[in-house]
């Protein structure tokens, strides 16, 4: 596994894929939807495919020893490493607007959204596991080809996205729970995060014995 | 009696519009075996079901006498696999693929893939962009030889290469397989490689293996004439296969049996070029528009 995730990232995490990966930084920016900063998570997830398509990497790892299927596993941690990446990297940006930039804006910066929280970071989690649950299998139904796989995934996720800051801005009594610190919104809070986790690695490993199942039927 | 290092077994895969039928042959110890057959004939395919790239229909690979598949991680550290040369990470320097490439296996040599670089004259510090094709394919084999590999599957490993350079690969392929008993199985349209290096042929032909026995062997049952062309009146122009006529001369094959009835020519060993496009083309006789 640790030589799979090495090779993945000595010659698969690209420069525009780590910018992506900053770009959670954006999660600082006052009066916007802390959700939308991880759809360039997303996106460099999406990038990372036809990327190794252009440079040949199936027909690199598929010359190692290795199994068919630890080809899908190296990607899989991959996209792992990319998504605890962004996640890591958004969470000083996250506290400094929870505790500077908010405070400093006052009113002016408030309105009802998921807000910085345990509960967004749940979210995020669960929606970044479910997202390499939809693109995984399908790509390594046809690893040569990312189109369809890419698009479909991007936009079910965008929706879901939407979907999920709407909720917030729809219900502000939603809003005003998850981000208030009162004993049971606390314990929301670290349920949210436990399931997030839990469903991040679910569907993590479903991603993959999915993708494997469909590698193992083609012929590379 | 050499050992035999790896089988394959009825191996059997079927494509719309092609298929591998009852493939099967074995490689021995410290042997080289030239895979060879028209483009499309299923050499790649081939080495492709053997490394389990491609699921064949059915058969068996064994490696050292055991499954291939049950025993894949080991059996693969063990075999090095190159399809022509490296032309994957154009943006990557050489040493970061081979750094890579040495965690996979236990048995990589640092010191002796240093010495094949110095060997192939390549500097690990350039990019794979800044190869030429040749020195791609140098630098395929020398990730492909790094890691001590009992058995070499190589397709295509001397296309691209100048004559210069393939005679050093042909060297370094002798080399191995009597000094390290290396087994060697390389595919070519270079026909003449083999008659420099290989000890064994494996012809395939639409999908099925049509000959597999030694280079002498394969030779054995013609010889290669030529003469004046103006002495073909004299001869049966039929008994000769491939007869080729070119400024005044003629050259063909003819079966060994029958050189009694050619005493007055030139007979001599036939290349495996020429028995190859015996076999491909047949009797197809052709003349020069000359």
């Amino acid at each position: 596994m640790k030589k799979l995730l090495f090779k993945e990232l000595r010659l698969c995490l690209t420069p525009q894929v780590i910018t992506f990966i900053c770009l959670s930084a954006l999660i600082a920016i006052p009066s916007w939807p802390a959700l939308t900063s991880f759809i360039y998570t997303f996106m460099a997830l999406v990038i990372i495919f036809p990327v190794a398509i252009a440079n040949r990497d199936i027909e690199y790892t598929s010359l190692l020893p290795i199994r068919k299927i630890d080809i899908v596993k190296g990607k899989v941690l991959l996209a792992i490493f990319i998504e605890l990446s962004s996640i890591v990297v958004s969470v000083p940006f996250a506290l400094l607007k929870f505790f500077l930039i908010s405070p400093a804006l006052g009113e002016a910066s408030q309105y009802p959204d998921l807000g910085i929280n345990l509960v967004l970071y749940g979210i995020v989690l669960a929606m970044c596991g479910f997202f390499n649950l939809l693109f995984i299998p399908m790509y390594y139904k046809n690893p040569f080809k990312t189109a369809k796989s890419q698009l479909l995934s991007t936009f079910i996720i965008l929706i879901l996205t939407m979907a999920v800051a709407a909720v917030f801005m729809v219900f502000p009594s939603a809003s005003a729970f998850v981000n208030s610190f009162s004993g049971l919104a606390l314990i929301i809070q670290f349920v949210s995060l436990g399931a997030g986790i839990g469903l991040f690695v679910l569907f993590n490993v479903l991603a993959f014995h999915l993708g494997a199942k469909k590698i193992k039927s083609i012929d590379l | 009696m050499p050992q035999t290092i790896l089988e394959v077994c009825n191996l059997n895969k079927n494509y719309p519009n092609f298929s591998l039928k009852d493939v099967s042959f074995s490689l021995k110890e410290g042997t080289i075996y030239g895979f060879i057959g028209r483009n499309g004939a299923g050499k790649t395919t081939t080495l492709k079901c053997i490394y389990n790239l491609v699921q064949s229909d059915s058969g068996e690979i064994l490696y050292l006498d055991e499954d291939f598949q049950k025993n894949e991680i080991q059996a693969k550290n063990e075999i090095g696999l190159l399809f022509g040369g490296v032309d994957y990470y154009p943006n990557q320097k050489a040493k970061t693929i081979a750094k890579v490439t040495s965690t996979f296996y236990e048995t990589w040599d640092e010191e002796l893939y240093l010495k094949l670089l110095k060997f192939f004259d390549l500097d690990q510090e350039k990019k794979i962009k800044q190869f030429s094709n040749g020195m791609k394919v140098k630098f395929g084999l020398t990730l492909a030889l790094s890691h001590g590999a009992k058995v070499l599957l190589l397709d295509e490993p001397t296309s691209g290469l100048d004559p210069v350079s393939r005679d050093e690969v042909l060297d370094c392929f002798l080399k191995i397989a009597q000094l390290k008993k290396t087994t060697i199985l390389f595919s070519t349209h270079v026909i003449s490689d083999l008659d420099k290096c290989a000890d064994e042929i494996i012809y395939i032909k639409e999908g099925q293996i049509y000959q597999n026995s030694s280079v002498s062997k394969f030779k054995s049952e013609y010889l290669h004439i030529e003469g004046a062309a103006e002495l073909l009146d004299k001869i049966d122009k039929n008994m000769i296969n491939r007869l080729f006529i070119h400024q005044g001369k003629f050259s063909g094959l003819i079966m060994k049996n029958d050189q009694s009835n050619f005493s007055n020519f030139v007979l001599q060993e036939p290349t495996l070029e020429e028995l190859m496009l015996n076999i491909e083309r047949g009797n197809e006789n052709e003349e020069t528009p000359f």
